[in-house]
């Protein structure tokens, strides 16, 4: 749609749409057709009105060296009035082009911008581009969280996909049916079965003529990652190793040979898996069995394979008898899984749902907690009905502890469970009991939503320790371990 | 043992210095006449003479500065290959940790008074050299307050405060541990010194702190603590159960008794939500900035 005047045939040439950006200018703007001369042809403003050119009258040369002669003139008089008018700053800006908002105004992320329509319909010119199908929001939302995406478990992507998919690899989509459907679930979890795709991803890489591995590989990573967001959004664990993958990729040196690159690539992830994950977890569940006393009754809450790690170790190091409580909640029923695992290794456990944590709460000694997030004022990102538990605790004055690795801290900064977070398939709370679905022609009614969160957050004055790889600290010191690592990189 | 001696005869000859800048002083003494030959004998030999110095005095600080003193002068010794050359290098640092400490209280003084207002009302908590040397300052710039000393029982350290204070012509009044919530109404503000300063920015102080801070949180009254920096400790204990029993009890209790449980604790725990303030020589400090000091020590 851009007059580019050395490929538009010649035959109407004036029946084209004009060009964009409609001050007359010559800024250059690149061609759709992805020609790599921006510089070249300008796009011209004038449009219909030059009527004088009937096919083949004159040649292109000329057309081009009249129209450029026309503009010259415009901005002579446009000057000559800036001028007049005394604006010497005008002057100083021969070239009228279309100014950029002067602010750095931070852009949202796309996934809390579902209620804006300009937003999403940039999101599927992208996902278009990419060739990636976009996933259809299901079932009505509460309006509070109507700028959350809400998917439905029974549509997954890949209904939208012809099998074989040509630009997503096959095991990435497995990897996104996984996550959509929840049977990788936990944030370690996900991270691990994420980096490991993309060794294999980047073991079927192969890099096209003409092309720069550590620009192409990157390119051809976006449309995996956006498949993956659309299945499922991406946990802040995810996205810090995409952020991490994606540095590597483009630091890597040109003189390597693609085999060489690739190997490389596949040390690092494999050395981010080991020490950010595998050794931090060990590194926490050391710590943590220094705050473990004696005769002491812990609480826990869902799934976390940190704090499942920890208890389980401690157990084995067989110096302090405890005993564990897990609490659960509906509709995930995590704690099942925590539950089996402790019971399996001889730890004695007791079983209540979140609603009695006021019961129990009295005989408690200390709360042990997983994180999804850490957030850069201190606020935990965990699984919905942690903040629940901490509210309580410090009611109690029972000490809560949060586990998490360094590598999960967040730069964002949130103070409530509102801006971001994610909505689950509603129909997961229809329950089934005596034969009838309780809610279960919920979409029917007009004045009922059902609103399954994902996550919430958790204040930082409800925290006493955080236990990282680094050590222990305080919830206020998460800048000041981010600014270290940033530092140390 | 003769590090023993030397810190016990410090201790003996001048008593308005801390326990641990008189065990870094021994420490220094003891590297100095040290004959190993490696890096790692030297260390080990160190601490041991550390924990050998905490049986004689078992407060946090004497363990904190130890800690410290020995981060401090190994920092730069992996350098150099000769054994000879890097132990000098140690003595030098070492003498340099030591003047830094013995200046902190300067420091901190002077940090401090401008807090002290004139006509104010202090309440302080046994018997603490920083808080004298901060109350010190103060009278030299001319402010007149007048000061509450609680009585600070087992050991009544409150009258000692009281008797030094007296020699500053401060008006002061020693009052029961348990008529602190009664005082607490009149007082502007509570300024304790620490033995210890924890991750979490809570303090590690005479038995009785705890108390004082609750009241002063209760009626809202600032809590002023003054800790030299050597005293930061990498503990975080959750409550006061979780504090090692190596500082709660006198290193000759833990020796002899039977049953812990009938000890009384020479100290207690203070969490850092009660606290307004920490007076140190690396400046003046929030209780959750204290974790950014100890990452940047320790890290």
């Amino acid at each position: 749609m851009l007059r580019d005047a050395g490929l538009t045939p010649p035959a109407p040439p004036e029946a084209e749409p004009r060009a964009e950006g409609g001050l007359g200018t010559d800024f250059p703007l690149p061609s759709p057709a992805g020609a790599a001369h921006p510089a070249s042809p300008p796009a011209s403003a004038d449009g219909p009105s030059d009527g004088e050119k009937p096919a083949g009258g004159k040649s292109k040369a000329e057309l081009r060296a009249e129209r450029r002669a026309k503009q010259e003139a415009e901005r002579a008089q446009k000057q000559a009035k800036k001028v007049e008018l005394g604006q010497a700053a005008a002057a100083a800006k021969p070239r009228l082009t279309p100014t950029e908002p002067q602010s750095v105004v931070k852009r949202l992320p796309e996934h809390v911008q579902v209620d804006d329509p300009a937003a999403q319909r940039k999101l599927a010119k992208k996902l278009e581009r990419q060739q990636v199908p976009l996933r259809q929001d299901y079932g009505t939302k509460v309006n509070l969280f109507s700028h959350l995406h809400q998917y439905s478990r029974k549509k997954p992507l890949t209904q939208q996909m012809s099998i074989p998919s040509t630009v997503i690899h096959p095991a990435v989509v497995r990897l996104g049916l996984q996550y959509s459907q929840g049977i990788i679930n936990g944030s370690n979890a996900r991270c691990i079965a994420l980096l490991e795709v993309f060794k294999q991803l980047i073991r079927d890489y192969s890099t096209p003529p003409n092309e720069e591995l550590s620009r192409d590989l990157v390119a051809k990573l976006k449309p995996h990652i956006s498949f993956l967001n659309q299945c499922r959004p991406l946990s802040a664990s995810m996205g810090n190793a995409i952020k991490f993958l994606k540095k590597e990729i483009s630091c890597l040196p040109d003189t390597l040979r693609e085999e060489e690159a690739k190997e490389k690539l596949q040390d690092t992830i494999d050395k981010y898996l080991r020490e950010k994950i595998l050794l931090a977890a060990e590194a926490i569940s050391r710590s943590a069995f220094e705050k473990i006393n004696d005769n002491d009754v812990i609480l826990v809450y869902g799934c976390s394979s940190l704090v499942n790690r920890t208890l389980c170790d401690a157990h084995a190091k067989k110096g302090r008898a405890f005993r564990v409580i897990v609490v659960d909640s509906r509709p995930r029923l995590e704690g099942r899984e925590t539950l089996r695992r402790l019971v399996r290794k001889g730890i004695h456990c007791t079983y209540v749902m979140i609603n009695a944590i006021s019961y129990v709460l009295p005989e408690v000694s200390k709360v042990l907690l997983g994180a999804h997030a850490l957030l850069a004022n201190g606020s935990v990102m965990s699984r919905v009905g942690t903040s629940q538990i901490a509210l309580v605790s410090k009611a109690y004055n029972v000490p809560v502890l949060v586990c998490c690795e360094t590598y999960k801290f967040c730069e964002r900064v949130q103070t409530d469970s509102f801006v971001s977070n994610e909505l689950d398939d509603p129909d997961d709370l229809i329950v089934l009991r005596k034969g009838q679905a309780q809610l279960g022609g919920w979409a029917e009614n007009k004045s009922l939503r059902l609103l399954n969160l994902v996550y919430d957050v958790t204040p930082p004055d409800l925290v006493d320790l955080v236990i990282t790889d680094l050590g222990m600290i305080p919830c206020t010191s998460v800048p000041v371990v981010l600014r270290v690592k940033s530092v140390d990189q | 043992d003769d590090d023993q001696q030397t810190f016990r005869a410090q201790l003996r000859d001048d008593p308005d210095v801390a326990s641990a800048v008189a065990a870094i002083r021994a420490l220094l003494g003891f590297l100095k006449q040290d004959r190993g030959e490696t890096i790692q004998g030297l260390r080990s030999s160190l601490l041991a003479a550390i924990d050998t110095l905490s049986r004689v005095d078992s407060s946090v600080a004497v363990s904190s500065g130890g800690e410290l003193f020995l981060r401090f002068i190994s920092l730069t010794s992996l350098e150099y290959s000769d054994y000879s050359k890097c132990k000098e290098i140690m003595i030098e640092r070492g003498e340099i940790f030591l003047r830094k400490v013995s200046l902190s209280r300067i420091k901190i003084a002077k940090l401090c008074h401008p807090f002290i207002r004139d006509g104010a009302r202090i309440l302080t908590h046994a018997y603490s050299r920083v808080v004298l040397r901060v109350l010190e300052a103060a009278v030299e710039s001319k402010k007149r307050f007048s000061v509450y000393v609680t009585e600070s029982q087992p050991d009544q350290a409150g009258q000692k405060m009281a008797k030094a204070l007296r020699k500053l012509n401060i008006p002061v009044t020693v009052i029961l541990d348990a008529a602190v919530g009664y005082i607490m109404e009149k007082v502007d503000l509570v300024l304790v010194g620490a033995e210890g300063v924890v991750e979490s920015g809570g303090i590690i102080n005479k038995i009785g702190t705890n108390q004082i801070a609750v009241c002063a949180k209760a009626q809202n009254k600032p809590f002023y603590v003054v800790a030299e920096s050597f005293k930061f400790v990498r503990l975080f204990p959750l409550n006061q159960q979780d504090v090692p029993d190596k500082f709660k009890y006198k290193a000759d209790t833990l020796k002899t008794s039977q049953n812990l449980t009938e000890e009384h604790p020479w100290i207690d725990y203070t969490s850092p939500s009660l606290i307004t303030l920490l007076f140190t020589d690396l400046g003046v400090l929030t209780p959750s900035a204290v974790s950014d000091e100890l990452i940047k020590l320790y890290l």
